[in-house]
């Protein structure tokens, strides 16, 4: 499924809990929405750095089983972003439905 | 009548050559049939089609083809058949898998996905993708996956490289932006001592012949507003990128064209007395404003790429 536009919010989300890896992030998103979403499009790592450039998140090295691993951790304002676009994705969310189940 | 090869053809003849025929003589013949029948499923099975698409319908007229024939004949071609079927299907399926696995190794992969990008993104692009290659290898073989399978899966989960690139290139620089940005790091004092230079000639020109020439002292004025915004750009000790070097590329062209203006303006001076550089130092200011406006949005860009992140801190 095309993940184009709501990526961003997923992986914030997905980071909501706590530090994560890229593979985590994507295997948590895939396992989450039953196997629906998931990364073909090849869009996680250029969408991921694009969040921490806009300092939504901030990644750290960290060795994990003896290999170095980037980790990615949500920064204030990426709390504040979530907070903002799941409001504004619920919301949404419901004005669809509600138009699909009127039609 | 020949039997042909069609099943038409096969039950026509089977009707037409077996009727009145002592019960010896039809089973004789029926026997001869089903041999026949064989043979021509063995053929077609040799000429089977490659192309996914013509392979179900294909095998699907051979088991009609074989339908009629009595169980125990009909059950070894049916077997014979769809075993064929699943070794067509399967080497269909090992092509594509090796297609895949040639077109995208994980080398191959990162040099796509990295085309471009300065080294600095290069390198930090290759560590992340190569750990997420290597934690679903793992995955895949834990699951039981044979290796190449595993290898695949792997790729596959990488995604589009071509897409990935694009992605990419909107978040590093490219090694061009790089080159750009490593050059305007120092101040650029050489063109700054020729401009001065220059401009010192031309106010000792002014100043001999023409310092009572209250448009030439105005033009001085704007040459030293130009000069001194010139040393603002070029010579202040700046971040990373907070000065472009579009800057620098752009400008060399424009002081290409503007600087050999006042050198006219002396000349002109020189041999008709009269000093009135007022609009070729105008074109100067405005040339140099338009530059700075254009080298300003790809700065921005640049800049982004580069400060845009905030400062990596270890948990």
């Amino acid at each position: 499924m095309n993940l184009k536009g709501t990526l961003p919010l997923l992986i914030l989300h997905a980071l909501e809990s706590g530090p994560k890896h890229g593979y985590r992030i994507a295997c948590e998103i895939k396992a989450k929405s039953k196997g629906v979403l998931d990364f073909k499009e090849g869009t996680l790592y250029p969408a991921l750095h694009e969040q921490e450039n806009k300092g939504l998140v901030e990644s750290y090295e960290q060795t994990e089983n003896g290999r170095l691993r980037r980790y990615y951790r949500l920064t204030e304002d990426g709390r504040k972003v979530l907070a903002k676009e799941r409001t504004e994705w619920r919301s949404l969310s419901r004005a669809v439905t509600h138009v699909l189940e009127g039609a | 009548m020949s039997r042909g090869d069609d099943i038409g053809d096969i039950r026509r003849w089977l009707a037409e050559n077996t009727e009145g025929l002592e019960p010896a003589e039809a089973e004789k013949a029926r026997i001869e049939i089903e041999r026949h029948i064989a043979d021509v499923v063995r053929d077609r099975l040799a000429t089977a089609p490659t192309n996914p698409a013509e392979q179900v319908e294909y095998y699907e007229s051979l088991h009609d083809l074989v339908a009629d024939l009595p169980p125990e004949t009909r059950e070894d071609l049916d077997l014979l058949i769809s075993a064929d079927e699943r070794m067509a299907k399967d080497a269909v399926r090992m092509g594509e898998r090796l297609s895949r696995l040639r077109s995208w190794s994980l080398d191959s992969w990162l040099g796509v996905a990295t085309k471009g990008i300065c080294q600095e993104g290069k390198e930090r692009i290759r560590e992340e993708i190569s750990a997420h290659y290597l934690d679903a290898l793992h995955e895949g073989l834990q699951q039981g996956l044979p290796k190449i399978e595993a290898h695949i899966k792997a790729m596959e989960s990488l995604g589009d490289p071509r897409k990935a690139a694009k992605g990419f290139r909107r978040n590093y620089l490219t090694e061009k932006e790089a080159k750009w940005a490593e050059g305007v790091k120092r101040p650029q004092w050489g063109s700054f001592w020729g401009i001065l230079a220059l401009t010192s000639f031309c106010g000792v020109n002014f100043g001999v012949r023409a310092f009572d020439n209250s448009l030439a002292m105005l033009s001085l004025v704007a040459f030293a507003a130009y000069l001194t915004l010139y040393a603002w750009v070029m010579l202040r000790v700046v971040p990373r990128a907070a000065r472009s070097g579009q800057f620098r590329t752009y400008h060399r062209l424009h002081s290409l064209v503007m600087l050999p203006y006042p050198l006219f303006w002396v000349l002109a001076a020189q041999t008709t007395g009269q000093i009135s550089p007022h609009r070729a130092l105008l074109a100067n200011v405005l040339g140099l404003l338009f530059v700075m406006i254009l080298a300003g949005l790809g700065d921005a860009r640049i800049t982004r790429k580069i400060h845009g992140a905030p400062p990596k801190r270890r948990p």
